[in-house]
């Protein structure tokens, strides 16, 4: 991903890291924060390259320097990253060794170390010492996207650059962008931060029928024309045997209560745009204890599908509950 | 040459520079001027407070040319030659990556030979607790009775690791927290050198935010000039932290207490889109009320423990109740458990803003109940008068029509158990405990009466043969009351104890009330304590006199399906 991408992405990071370039304040040691999918990792190799281009418009993304930085091949830039899930000390011990060498070509070093989450506590107690007070020139970037289960003194002895999620118009946008519709769109970047991700589900069968599967199931609810276990049965998605299914289904499915919600607020903005006026049409034959309560239910019943609930009596206890 | 960050600039180079520990600071100064530094301390105390600073320092002090100085010069040789980190006689060792015994071993092999230029050989060991239990037990002997000429400073954040031996080997000091007003002076040094402007107000967040870390404080500084144009500005900080600042915490309470769900989920709104995470949102929400909760609960505020106290925060501690924040905090941090679960962090915000609201209307509801109840209250008492005046019941528990056609509501008369629990009798009561079971008897019938006699715990027995039975399912007590059960049970206890008793049943509930109310104004001194009516009655089925004549078999029946279902025919 380019600079300017992530300018877009990431304003208030990157702000930091290119004003502190700028003014030659650039601290040893980063630690990069933020959920998943939040470009923690481009950030770093952008940093790294812009460090190193020989180019006049940094990162040039031509020069050498750049292009080995791109394919992981540059001896100054060391990525360590957790083997089998975890960091263990002998990695650390290769870093820190790594440290003390002198570099093989002129330049800062700098080591990018993934989930630092994921280190053992003798590697983060070895690591201590050495992001304090690094030799001259070298810079450490960590990433993590669980900075609680960081020992608290590595946390205060870098720079934390807290990454933001995506804003759900940002997904939104990119999706537009790729021929998406918008209400699928919008629904779809309420569903997940990580773009890739996101055009995956937008893009794939299943996203359209169950959309089209939860409005007539929630507008049967709502309406109180129609048993919404008879939709299930008569609807060609199969939610009963698909776990991945069923668990998008309640994705959707709490995504259109919040909505309700919000109609019954008299907010504004809603991800279902379509079904507004529908709402707006039943939203008096239904309290705001029931609203919540539904969507506890829907909750509820999400938990219980990551504990490997029988999925039939699952949804049949969902729609009980629900009606 | 790179830029070196400010923690590492201003790492303070004598004790004069050190905020915030005026305890240590004092003792070591004190001891270097009179030449009686020990061989072996021990450091301890949370990140970013000075541990390893002032280690240092004391190495410089013990070695400096113009030995013994209270401070280091830091224009001597020695002086310098630490001050770079290249010392001979200095060894700063990290245990965490040097946590073997051989390592130790090594030191200990070394620590025999005299210094090469300065007067001390210094080993300043940080994060100690890293090292193996092996590691430890070799350091014993050497930390004990170490050659005149070296000094052991061990370092570490988490003492309780520290087995007792070495603990009780060193000289042991405890770093605090550095309190908010010395971070905000420090920082105004570090400014003013660095030539940055800043607000004012900036400063203070960055110090709040820091919790009590002089390196965080200065790292979130570095960050904040960073991120600035010109000028550092409390907005700055906050967004670098991702903090909310008082006054949106504010707005968002405020809407909250006056029930305006619709603004405060658009605030959130705006909040979000404008790049919060939710999860801080709840967590700088959780401490707002942590903090209201503060206030409310102590009148004088220590500006240490209470993050938010502006005016406008106060004003509104003072209109919440306690019982209430406990709750809504609860709530919030409920909702931020279950929000690390989810992909959806903004739904459980909003639930958990529903959630208060509904808590306020509820309470609101209550509070009407409660005046309906005190109402209905008063309406009875005047009732029980007329009957008293009519002579109609003399002493008896007062029985007032409800709105059931089956049912009737028993009240109790408060009288009874007043005179009971003035003048208990504990040998009758005991003894009564002791027989109770004997109730059950020889004699297969009444099963059911019997069982409910004993269902019921004996709490107080008065001279006068009143006992007071307290009971945990209501129901069962209910049942009691039913005019023919009372009678019969009256009379199976004159049968078993030969003796007339009258007996009073309570629920469990009512009956720990009144308890509490009487020994409350026994331990005053009041010797004949007077009770507040009970204004719950216990309904009561009519006409139900049909448990008598059954037969086991029906019981049977009944126990079994209901007594809705059980229907008999002859």
């Amino acid at each position: 991903m380019s600079l300017d991408n992530l300018v877009k992405l990431q304003p208030k990071v990157l702000k930091i890291l290119i004003n502190s370039y700028k003014k030659d304040r650039l601290a040893h040691a980063y630690l990069f924060e933020g959920e998943k999918g939040t470009n923690k990792k481009e950030v770093a190799i952008e940093f790294a390259k812009v460090l190193y281009c020989e180019g006049t418009d940094k990162p040039c993304d031509n020069c050498i320097n750049c292009l080995r930085i791109e394919h992981n091949n540059h001896p100054n830039v060391l990525i360590i990253e957790p083997e089998n899930n975890s960091i263990k000390k002998e990695q650390v011990i290769y870093l820190q060794k790594e440290y003390s060498k002198t570099t093989l070509e002129p330049g800062p070093k700098i080591y990018i170390i993934e989930e630092i989450d994921k280190m053992s506590n003798n590697a983060s107690n070895s690591i201590l010492k050495f992001i304090e007070e690094p030799q001259p020139n070298t810079y450490t970037i960590l990433t993590t996207d669980n900075l609680h289960q960081i020992l608290p003194t590595i946390i205060s002895r870098c720079q934390v650059l807290n990454f933001q999620p995506l804003l759900k118009s940002q997904i939104v946008d990119f999706l537009l962008e790729n021929n998406i519709e918008l209400d699928i769109a919008k629904i779809v970047s309420q569903l997940t931060n990580d773009l890739s991700r996101a055009l995956e589900i937008a893009n794939g069968e299943e996203i359209v029928n169950v959309v089209k599967l939860v409005i007539d199931i929630m507008r049967a609810i709502l309406s109180k024309n129609e048993n919404p276990l008879i939709i299930i049965e008569d609807s060609q998605v199969d939610i009963v045997n698909n776990k991945k299914l069923l668990e998008l289904f309640l994705d959707v499915s709490l995504i259109y209560q919040r909505d309700v919600e919000h109609v019954k607020n008299k907010i504004e903005e809603i991800v279902f745009i379509n079904e507004s006026s529908f709402i707006k049409k039943y939203i008096d034959n239904i309290d705001m204890d029931k609203i919540i309560s539904n969507i506890d239910h829907i909750i509820k019943a999400k938990i219980n599908l990551d504990y490997n609930a029988y999925s039939i009596s699952l949804i049949d206890t969902l729609f009980i509950n629900l009606i | 040459m790179s830029y070196k960050t400010l923690y590492r600039t201003y790492r303070p180079q004598n004790f004069y520079d050190v905020v915030g520990q005026e305890h240590i600071t004092r003792t070591f100064k004190n001891a270097l001027l009179k030449n009686k530094v020990s061989h072996a301390y021990l450091f301890t105390g949370p990140r970013g407070t000075g541990k390893t600073s002032i280690a240092k320092i004391i190495a410089k002090a013990v070695n400096c040319e113009k030995a013994p100085t209270s401070e280091p010069c830091n224009v001597c040789k020695s002086c310098i030659s630490i001050n770079s980190g290249f010392d001979n006689d200095v060894f700063e060792i990290d245990a965490a990556s040097n946590n073997g015994v051989d390592e130790i071993r090594e030191i200990r092999d070394k620590v025999k030979y005299a210094p090469s230029m300065g007067r001390f050989k210094v080993y300043i060991i940080d994060e100690v607790h890293m090292l193996s239990t092996g590691a430890f037990n070799a350091l014993l002997k050497t930390l004990e009775e170490p050659p005149k000429h070296v000094i052991f400073i061990l370092a570490t954040t988490e003492p309780h690791k520290i087995p007792a031996t070495i603990i009780s080997r060193c000289q042991r000091f405890d770093f605090k927290s550095i309190s908010i007003k010395d971070i905000i002076y420090r920082i105004k040094h570090v400014v003013k050198e660095e030539n940055i402007k800043i607000e004012d107000r900036a400063i203070i967040t960055i110090a709040k935010n820091a919790q009590g870390g002089m390196r965080d404080a200065l790292s979130l500084l570095d960050q904040a000039i960073s991120f600035s144009d010109d000028v550092v500005t409390e907005e700055n900080v906050h967004e670098i932290t991702g903090t909310v600042s008082e006054e949106k915490l504010y707005t968002i309470v405020e809407s909250v207490v006056s029930n305006n769900t619709h603004q405060v989920i658009e605030y959130i709104d705006v909040l979000i889109s404008s790049g919060k995470e939710p999860l801080r949102l709840l967590e700088n929400l959780i401490y707002y009320y942590r903090d209201l909760f503060l206030i409310k609960k102590m009148n004088i505020i220590d500006e240490q423990l209470v993050m938010y106290h502006s005016e406008d925060t106060k004003t509104l501690a003072k209109d919440l109740n306690e019982k209430n924040i406990s709750q809504i905090i609860s709530i919030l941090n409920n909702a931020q458990y279950e929000m690390r679960k989810t992909n959806y962090p903004r739904v459980f915000i909003e639930l958990a803003i529903f959630e208060i609201v509904s808590l306020n209307k509820n309470k609101i509801e209550i509070e009407k109940a409660q005046i309906l109840q005190i109402k209905k209250n008063i309406d009875f008492e005047e009732v029980k008068v007329d009957i008293k005046q009519e002579n109609v019941v003399n002493e008896k528990p007062v029985e007032v029509k409800t709105n059931h056609d089956n049912v009737e509501a028993k009240y109790i008369d408060i009288n009874d158990i007043e005179e009971v629990l003035n003048n208990g009798n504990k040998e009758k009561k005991l003894n009564l405990m002791l027989q109770w079971n004997s109730i059950y008897g020889s004699d297969i019938s009444f099963t059911n009466i019997k069982q409910i006699l004993i269902d019921g715990t004996i709490e107080a027995v008065s001279k006068s043969n009143k006992i007071i039975l307290s009971y945990e399912v209501e129901s069962i007590c209910a049942r009691l009351y039913e005019s023919d059960i009372f009678t019969k049970a009256t009379e199976i206890l004159e049968e078993v104890f030969h003796e007339k008793f009258t007996i009073i049943a309570l629920p469990k509930r009512i009956w720990n009330e009144k308890k509490e109310e009487f020994t409350e104004q026994y331990r005053n001194k009041v010797k004949q304590p007077k009770l507040t009516p009970i204004t719950e009655p216990i309904l009561v089925k009519k006409n139900n006199n049909k448990y008598e004549f059954e037969p086991e078999l029906v019981k049977e029946a009944i126990s079994l399906f209901g007594e809705d279902i059980v229907k008999i025919t002859n």
